[in-house]
Parts: C-alpha cells; structure tokens; sequence
C-alpha cells in the first residue's frame, strides 16, 4: 500500500509544483488585501485538483488494470488513493490556515478576529472533506473523464447556493459561537462521509472491469 | 509433477465473445505457450485467472489452491505479470518504479532489479515516456522477475518488438526457467518465440480449446503433406486436420504422421511448425485461395 501511495504521491508533486507556484503568486494580493474568502477556497482548489490528477494519470496509463495483478485487495487500492487525497487535503487545509494567519498579521484591513478566520478555514476544510468523499466514489464509477463534469457540478451547486443565501453566511462570519456549531456539525458529518465514500468506492473498485 | 496453475471448463462472455469450458494444466517447472489469432479469447483466459471474479463459470486452481472470487494476496505475490502494453505511470523511471514495487512485494530483491537493468541496457533514469516500446517491455519484464515470482504470466509481451528485443526478452526468460520450481504462461501469436522457449502449446480459437499438447509431441505427431490436386483426390479428408489448396498444389495437416506416411507414400512430407499448426487448426476446413480473391 506504501508503494502505491509513493506512486499517488509522485503524480500529485508533478502538478503540484506549478500548482504551488500559481498558488503563491495568486496569495500575494489576497494577503495584502486581507481577504479570507479567496484564502478559505484555495485548500479546495488544490486537494480538488490534484485529486483529479491522480485519477487522470491512472486513467492515462491504464494503470488500474496492473493494480489488479499487484498483492494488494481492492480494499487496500482504494485506500491508498483515499489516504493521498486526504493527506493532500490535510496539507493544503494547514496551509490555508497557515496563510489566513500571516493574511491576518499582514493586513490592516482586516474585520474579523485572527480566531474567525482559522474557524472559516477549518469550516470550508471540513467541507471540501465531505465533497471530496462525494466525488471519489463517483470516479472510481464514471472514470476521470466525466468525473470533471461531475466535479464542476458538485463545486459550483454550493456554490450557486452561498451565492443565494450570501447575507445569511455574511453574518455567520462575523459570529464564532456560528462557526463553531458549523464545524462540529460537519465534523462528524465528515467522518460518516469518509466511511461510507470508501466502502462504496471498494464496492465499486470490486465490481469494475477495467479490461472491459 | 504439480501443476502450477491450472484452469477448468471456464466461461465468460463479452458481449458477442464467448470463452467457452476451456480446461488446461501448467505442470510446475515448464512454459506453456498459448496460441491463437487475435480475439481468440487468450488475453480473457489470463484475465479470468488473475481475477476470478469476472468469470461467468468455471475454476481456478493457482499453486495447488482453488480460487474463489479473488486471488488471495500472498498467491498474487508469487505471480509476476506482463502485459501487451507496459501500463506504468510515463512520468516514472526505472527506479521510481523499484521504490514502489519494493514496497508492494515481499520478496522484491533490489539488488536482482539493477544488475538485470544493466544486462538488458534498461536506463534507470529515463521516464518511461521517453522510453522506446523494446526497453519499456524489457523493464516491464525484469521488474515481473525481480519480485522471484513462481509464475509469469506473460500476455503477448513480444508484439510489435524487432527481433533483437524479443531475442533478449527470451534470453531473460530462459534465465528465469533456470529455477525449476518456476513456470510460465506465455501468451503470444509469434509462434517462433514458443517454438524456441515453450515445453507445452495450447491452442485457442474462437473462444474454445483446439488443443493442449506437449509442444516436442506436436512437432514429432504432426506433419505437413504436400502433392498435386490429382494426388489429393485420392486421399480421405478424415486423414487430415485440414487441407489447403492453392495455384501450386496443395497441402495438408495432419496429426499422425507416421500412420499418413505409409497410407499416402504418393505425398511428400515435410516438418511441421507451430506457425503451421496454428494455420492449419484455426483456419477453414478447405479452401481455395482463387475463390477468394
């Protein structure tokens, strides 16, 4: 499992650099400016991203039709894919937190306290944990190709609806007590989301012929 | 003598494809050559055998050990696999690719992997996708043997490759056979590569097993007879595998060539091949190359 993991990991680092560069140089004006919104998204973005990746290179190499022949079950597959994507996804979310503090410090502008902002991270982390575990099962089921279509999908029907109910997020913000009972509510809802997205992606990973 | 895999009356169909109560043995210490044209249904047998699961109906025994859906790990860890393609990631090199495999198989031996790199002039550090096809068969092929596996499955590694690579490919093969406790199933439509390395043929065609011989009885019992249209009038069909007639003359295969020899002393006789036998046993009964084109 460790190797596979190395491999996931290798093909992550391919587009994680260039990703890393693009991404320093997009912070620069967000940490000037102080604005968290674009900050608490980057996390998103990149796990999202590089996600994708690992699935697009597999799909690419047919890789997935070796991976059938290695001394590994199915189970053991799938969880090295989930433990890269929810590494990545710890990584970037530290990192989001990481940069929301220096934004913090930095900015004169900023309105809310430095303990709002690491809230708001850690909320959308723990977010994008639960999108990420909607979205691997589904490409582990439709492959890489329209898994991109499921993913912008997914991505901007939150999206569609923040931008609906923006006041009433607005004011969530400018509340801890709010955000607090945000991410205790989707920390377990998170963790349920894990489980369940990997025993149905292991089902699916089962069934698949990737020969076929 | 064990068998070291061995497969019965298995099923599978695709679509239009049926793979139907295909039986054979791979005695332990020997290569089995599995022949047949493209689509015949010998990529699907490998499949069924490393993943049970996709069967429709029969039984795999892998080692001595029935496998039910799935191939338990520690089996999996004794096989190495090759397949037509080399499906490493393109952006890896050679010792990428021992990191991942060292910790993947318990009995990957390192040391093993680099002096056969060496041997075969495998760069180390080149990413696959600057590779040529010969070297990524070659490296797909010494990482299968670095883990020591007991079984090779080879599924048409030799395809496309010019003779000097397939030439090394089965110089590395002999050295693997050294070990007699280890076997290989070696799929492949370039016959001259079993003829030089298989013990045992079996053959497959549409789907179904014509034949699973030992490859020194097929060339010893079979024959190739050779005469005119007018010499063939007098022979019985029966007598023959199959009978080929073109603007020179004809010619036919038969499986008992000692028996032809005295009943037709009119016909020349002429060694067999397994090219020929491949030929002649999946093509038509009879047929006459001017009415066709």
């Amino acid at each position: 499992m460790i190797g596979l993991m190395y491999k996931d990991m290798m093909l992550a680092t391919l587009n994680g650099k260039s990703l890393l560069i693009i991404l320093l140089i997009m912070l620069i004006p967000f940490i000037t400016s102080g604005s968290t919104t674009m900050i608490t998204t980057i996390p998103m973005i990149m796990t999202l991203l590089l996600t994708m990746t690992m699935f697009a290179y597999d799909n690419l190499n047919k890789w997935d039709r070796y991976a059938m022949v290695l001394p590994l079950t199915d189970g053991q597959v799938v969880a090295s894919r989930y433990a890269v994507a929810y590494g990545l996804w710890l990584a970037t979310t530290i990192l989001g937190i990481v940069v929301s503090v220096i934004s913090q410090s930095v900015s004169k502008t900023m309105e809310t306290t430095i303990g709002n902002t690491i809230w708001g991270v850690v909320t959308s982390g723990l977010a994008i944990a639960v999108m990420l575990a909607i979205i691997i099962p589904l490409i582990y089921k439709f492959g890489a190709e329209k898994g991109r279509i499921i993913i912008m999908v997914i991505i901007l029907l939150p999206t569609v609806i923040i931008q609906i109910i923006k006041p009433d997020v607005a004011s969530l913000l400018e509340h801890r007590m709010d955000m607090d009972s945000i991410s205790s509510i989707l920390a377990p809802v998170a963790l349920v989301a894990i489980a369940l997205s990997f025993f149905v992606s292991v089902r699916i990973y089962e069934k698949k012929d990737y020969f076929s | 003598m064990a068998n070291c895999a061995e497969v019965s009356k298995l099923c599978k169909r695709y679509g239009d494809f049926f793979l139907e109560d295909v039986s054979f043995a791979i005695p332990e210490g020997t290569v089995m050559g599995l022949i047949g044209e493209n689509g015949a249904g010998k990529s699907t047998i490998i499949r069924l055998m490393l993943k049970p699961s996709y069967k429709d109906d029969g039984k795999v025994f892998l080692f001595g050990q029935h496998i039910g859906t799935s191939v338990p790990v520690a089996v999996k860890d004794d096989i190495g696999v090759v397949f037509d393609e080399c499906y490493y990631p393109d952006t890896c090199n050679a010792l990428q690719m021992a990191i991942i495999f060292s910790n993947i198989y318990t009995k990957w031996d390192n040391a093993l992997f680099l002096r056969l790199l060496k041997r075969f002039d495998v760069p180390e550090k080149k990413k696959m996708k600057e590779m040529s096809r010969g070297n990524k068969m070659k490296l797909s092929i010494i990482c299968a043997i670095a883990h020591r596996p007991r079984l090779l499955v080879l599924d048409e590694p030799t395809s496309g490759l010019d003779p000097l690579v397939r030439s090394a490919m089965l110089d590395l093969l002999q050295t693997f056979m050294e070990d007699e406790r280890r076997s290989i199933l070696f799929s492949s439509h370039i016959t001259v590569d079993l003829e030089r390395i298989a013990d045992h043929i079996t053959c497959i065609h549409n789907g179904k097993l014509r034949f699973s011989e030992q490859k020194d009885d097929l060339l010893n019992k079979y024959a190739i007879f050779k005469g005119t249209r007018q010499q063939f009038e007098q022979v019985g069909s029966e007598d023959f595998i199959n009978i080929r007639y073109d603007r020179y003359g004809v010619e036919a295969l038969c499986k008992n060539k000692e028996e032809a020899a005295k009943k037709y002393p009119q016909l020349t006789q002429d060694k067999v091949t397994i090219d020929d036998i491949l030929s002649h046993s999946v093509g038509n009964k009879s047929y006459q190359e001017s009415e066709i084109l």
